[in-house]
């Protein structure tokens, strides 16, 4: 299955479930379905759930805020993650802001579908990965699942369970890829393992070429982000020997931290990966993270991959070169080894 | 329509006296952070909201308390909230501008509620309650790009929202005329939603006015909106006032209270005044004695 068919197929099953769950955003209707096709089909099905808007960012998230206070389960979709700038108000002050400061006499089981992510040539405005925008936002759960994810479980699983706000990051280029999520990929030579869960609908996942041997580095990675370094993994493996093993996030928000902390432990250095800048991004509060929560027994190097701190040009020749690439993450470790 | 003005003037003296009573705790520094009065704006609150139902939801401002009066009756579970007591409406996390209780709501960012409390309309309609949302925002807030995002979106939509615009002349020290181009009205005209406009602080102009509205809205179920020009009396805030004081006098004589003394006798008011009062100083005395405790 596609991970746009994943997604779509969760969002009839909700609908057809629950006639409380609306779909809201720009240019959903059949025939066009959105613009990644997210939404096709589902305006023809259920045609009172599916609320096609102006171009109205702010007040679509607050009227799905809105919504979500009288108790139903809206579910918004930014055509492209670069308008969640528009929203930030909403977010910040508004729908992760209710259920704390009215002490808990509300929830706002509200989800934000965004897509995010360059390698289209969409240029700077629309090709940036914004979410570390929101990591200090208390309140808010960021989920991101890959193409080695069931994206469409994992926001059955927000919409149906979460009682607060739930940022929901879908990496463009994962769309018209199929997901993996066998137990063996790549013909049988990487292992996914799902790590022992401490949530519902967080799912970390661990890839690895040797699960039983300790590898040399581990990566941490989440979205589209996922399948790239995959591949300089098999890269590194079989030109140069060198063993990595990849862990993926779903959650990146709050960080899972103890779902992997083990895994991370196995390997000499860690590298962490991820679409967005790499200032004042993911990465830092992660590796921060994890020397705060190993204080007394970490001694591991950890290296830090992003974006270079550039807007994303329109070119993708010169889009390669800022966000990091396969051949980005293989230079990087190999650095890490000397 | 009957006129309740035995009630109205109970819940109008009960924000006016809970109101000046809070800047009179703020100079004797028992109380902390910030607070907006509703002196001089009374009658919209008590005029709009004395015909809503429990069900119904207000959605209010950064200067809710009067709304929240108007609504909840509730002067202790308020007084606590601005104390900062756990016995607060909101445990002390939200303080004077983010109060909830039952169907009543406020926020403190300008514009950002408009979008709530339309989505909140959306809802009632979509499981065809038969309840209706209103909101209020003050002239400064037609600022906000939100708030014309929303008028677009409630007129498509055809929600139950009643947007009461409480003109009181100024956003914190700006006049109207130096923040609002055109006219206020035909905002909500341009969008093609039934409007209205009145320059009155008279509960006997506003109470029937509000009565047909609400009436009319649970027939329809589409959004209204209400211009009312009136006059905050006090500051915008805790002091800093620069306005004219020839303005605010002028004003002064057209204070709410006043209309209610011809329709109430002077006993009468002397009566209802003396008991809200004595009320108050209760409440007062046993929140300032209660103690904090952490969660
Ligand atoms: C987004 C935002 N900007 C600025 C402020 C600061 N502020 C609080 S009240 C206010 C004036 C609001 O004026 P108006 O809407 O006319 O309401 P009034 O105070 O007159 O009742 C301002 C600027 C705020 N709370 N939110």
């Amino acid at each position: 299955m596609l991970y746009v068919e994943s997604i779509n197929n969760a969002l009839y099953n909700l609908m057809d479930l629950d006639s409380d769950v609306v779909l809201v955003g720009e240019d959903l209707h059949d025939p066009y379905g959105g613009a990644f096709k997210v939404s096709k089909g589902l305006s023809t099905s259920f045609p009172n759930q599916v609320i096609s808007t102006p171009i109205s960012e702010q007040a679509i998230v607050g009227a799905c805020v809105g919504m979500a206070m009288r108790g139903m389960k809206p579910i918004v979709e930014i055509m492209f993650g670069d308008f969640i700038t528009l929203c930030v108000d909403q977010i910040v002050n508004h729908a992760t802001k209710y259920h704390w400061m009215y002490n808990e006499q509300v929830n706002v089981p509200l989800v934000i579908r965004a897509p995010m992510g360059g390698g289209r040539g969409y240029g700077p405005t629309h090709s940036q990965s914004l979410e570390s925008m929101f990591m200090p936002v208390s309140g808010l759960k960021i989920c991101a699942p890959s193409i080695f994810h069931d994206p469409g479980s994992l926001l059955s699983e927000c919409v149906i369970n979460e009682n607060h706000p739930v940022l929901f990051i879908e990496n463009k280029l994962s769309y018209p890829k199929k997901i993996q999520i066998e137990e063996k990929l790549n013909g049988g030579n990487i292992h996914r393992k799902v790590l022992e869960k401490k949530n519902n609908s967080s799912e970390t996942i661990l890839l690895s070429l040797y699960p039983d041997e300790n590898p040399e580095i581990v990566i941490i990675t989440y979205g589209g982000m996922a399948e790239t370094a995959l591949n300089a993994a098999l890269d590194l493996f079989f030109e140069d020997e060198i063993l990595v093993n990849i862990i993926i996030l779903s959650v990146i928000r709050p960080i899972p931290i103890k779902e992997f902390l083990s895994e991370i432990k196995r390997a000499e250095s860690c590298l962490i990966l991820e679409e967005g800048n790499k200032l004042g991004g993911w990465g830092g509060e992660l590796a921060s993270q994890i020397y705060e929560t190993c204080f007394n027994s970490l001694v591991m190097p950890i290296q830090r991959l992003g974006s270079d701190d550039s807007p994303i040009p329109s070119s993708i020749y010169l889009e390669k070169n800022v966000i990091p690439s396969k051949e980005k993450i293989v230079k990087t470790v190999k650095s890490m080894r000397s | 329509m009957e006129i309740p003005y035995r009630e109205l003037y109970k819940k109008a003296i009960l924000i006016r006296f809970f109101e000046n009573r809070l800047l009179e705790l703020f100079s004797e520094g028992k109380l902390f952070g910030t607070t907006h009065t509703y002196v001089g704006q009374e009658a919209v609150a008590i005029s709009s909201i004395s015909h809503l139902k429990k069900e119904d939801v207000v959605f209010s401002n950064h200067r809710c308390h009067g709304h929240y009066l108007a609504k909840e009756n509730d002067p202790k579970s308020l007084l606590a909230e601005i104390m900062g007591k756990n016995s607060g409406a909101c445990g002390g996390r939200g303080g004077s501008q983010h109060i909830s209780r039952n169907n009543f709501f406020s926020n403190g960012i300008q514009g950002g509620i408009l979008p709530n409390a339309l989505g909140m309309a959306f809802a009632e309609k979509f499981r065809r309650s038969p309840n209706i949302v209103v909101v209020f925002i003050g002239d400064g807030t037609l600022g906000e790009g939100s708030t014309y995002e929303s008028m677009n979106l409630a007129s498509l939509w055809k929600v139950p929202l009643l947007i009461v615009l409480e003109n009181n002349q100024y956003a914190q020290t700006t006049s109207v005329n130096d923040n609002l181009a055109g006219e206020i009205i035909d905002r909500a005209k341009s969008f093609g939603i039934k409007s209205n406009e009145v320059k009155t602080n008279d509960v006997s102009e506003l109470y029937p006015l509000f009565g047909r509205i609400i009436n009319n809205m649970r027939q329809d179920g589409e959004p209204f909106f209400q211009l009312v020009n009136t006059y905050r009396i006090n500051a915008h805030s805790k002091g800093d006032d620069f306005r004219d004081k020839k303005e605010i006098d002028f004003w002064k004589k057209k204070d709410p209270l006043i209309y209610f003394k011809n329709f109430l006798s002077e006993q009468e008011i002397n009566k209802i005044s003396k008991d809200v009062m004595k009320n108050l100083k209760e409440i007062e005395k046993e929140t300032k004695d209660t103690q904090i405790k952490f969660k």
